[in-house]
């Protein structure tokens, strides 16, 4: 079955986990900016970052016959630096114009503080004044609840956010009702300890339904499986659910949400492999 | 997107699971209690949590995961980001 994984740090992993995700089925990613596990030190840091999300990712995504999609922010675990912060959104429309960026994201909260909430506004701007697409990082186990519902606050405060342009993601089972009641999209990431099991996520979507829901593996530098889309895919089939249901969310759903984006140019995979590159040697 | 198994088949899928995960709590709580200075952790928020979460495992309903999700959260204080909420605080939507 072909899927797209809708949230993976590509940048953090190697060219073989694009070939191990192409060979089970996976067509397309899209990779949101986030913490490179050190706070960086000045606007063109994330120029480079930047660079590199929409130039040299998507070609190295296109070996395997992956399409590569991003997006640009400054995460909210950076966000304590509000003037650094603020150098960086000023930038971040010099590669609006790239192909296959989507939006603003991952924005959100961290540690729920005043000035996360400053720059999560700040960034919630931008995304108005040039009509993108937003992803919202939700933040990690006892602040998530809080976060969650700040985040909603926040969004709901401005009357120009259109839910149906905005997925909420890392939803878990106490948060997952409180995006989709106003109508955001949302996604759920697959971290066995400190997210969603795959058989947890198969619970949710049997108890909320499989609209405007999708799973990702946030796979990224840390202990993380960039597979773990395909280890979904599995738990449903083990429990009877039809293939065309199953492809609903790891398929259709992904590209129903990113469609929102003007500069969402997917080619049918059986197309884009017959015209894909090959590869390079990095050494 | 509905089950499409019944509770049998379900159960039947997921009860080694289930004694599986028991056995791994059972034994992490052992491994805690065996070791020295033990008595420190009958006071530590956290253990008391868990407590709280095996009642919560014991009791009925269809909910219990959002439970337990719940219940390791911070609280949450509506109207944090209104005009008369104190924007002085550290950590604005909190409870306290």
């Amino acid at each position: 079955m072909y899927f797209f994984d809708p949230h993976v740090h590509m940048i953090s992993r190697v060219t073989d986990d694009y070939e191990r995700m192409a060979r089970m089925g996976c067509v397309g990613v899209s990779e949101p900016a986030f913490w490179a596990g050190f706070d960086r030190g000045s606007v063109d840091g994330f120029r480079d970052y930047f660079r590199q999300l929409t130039e040299f990712e998507p070609t190295r995504a296109g070996w395997s016959g992956v399409q590569h999609y991003a997006w640009l922010c400054i995460n909210a675990k950076e966000a304590e630096n509000v003037e650094l912060s603020r150098e960086v959104i000023a930038m971040i429309p010099e590669f609006l114009d790239k192909p296959g960026v989507l939006g603003i994201g991952e924005i959100g909260l961290n540690k729920n503080t005043p000035n996360e909430c400053t720059i999560f506004r700040e960034h919630v701007e931008l995304a108005m004044r040039t009509n993108e697409l937003i992803l919202i990082h939700t933040p990690h186990l006892d602040d998530k609840y809080k976060g969650s519902r700040m985040i909603i606050d926040m969004l709901l405060e401005d009357h120009r956010v259109d839910p149906g342009r905005v997925l909420i993601d890392h939803v878990e089972e106490h948060t997952v009702g409180l995006a989709r009641e106003e109508g955001f999209w949302c996604a759920m990431t697959l971290y066995p300890v400190t997210k969603c099991t795959p058989s947890r996520a198969a619970d949710i979507i049997e108890m909320y339904g499989d609209e405007r829901i999708m799973v990702n593996s946030a796979g990224d530098w840390g202990p993380s499986n960039p597979t773990a889309v395909p280890d979904f895919i599995m738990e449903l089939r083990r429990r009877g659910q039809s293939e065309s249901k199953i492809k609903k969310i790891v398929y259709d759903n992904p590209i129903e949400f990113f469609s929102g984006s003007e500069r969402f140019d997917f080619t049918p995979p059986d197309v884009f492999r017959e015209n894909a590159p090959t590869g390079v040697d990095a050494g | 997107m509905e089950s499409v198994q019944n509770a049998t088949e379900v159960f039947d899928q997921v009860y080694l699971d289930i004694r599986a995960g028991l056995l791994v709590l059972a034994a992490s709580l052992d491994r805690v209690d065996r070791s020295e200075g033990a008595e420190v952790i009958s006071d530590d928020v956290r253990r008391e949590r868990i407590q709280q979460g095996l009642e919560i495992l014991s009791g009925p309903g269809l909910n219990r995961a959002e439970q337990i999700q719940v219940l390791f959260s911070d609280p949450y204080r509506s109207g944090w980001n209104t005009a008369d909420a104190n924007e002085t605080s550290d950590s604005p939507g909190d409870d306290a």
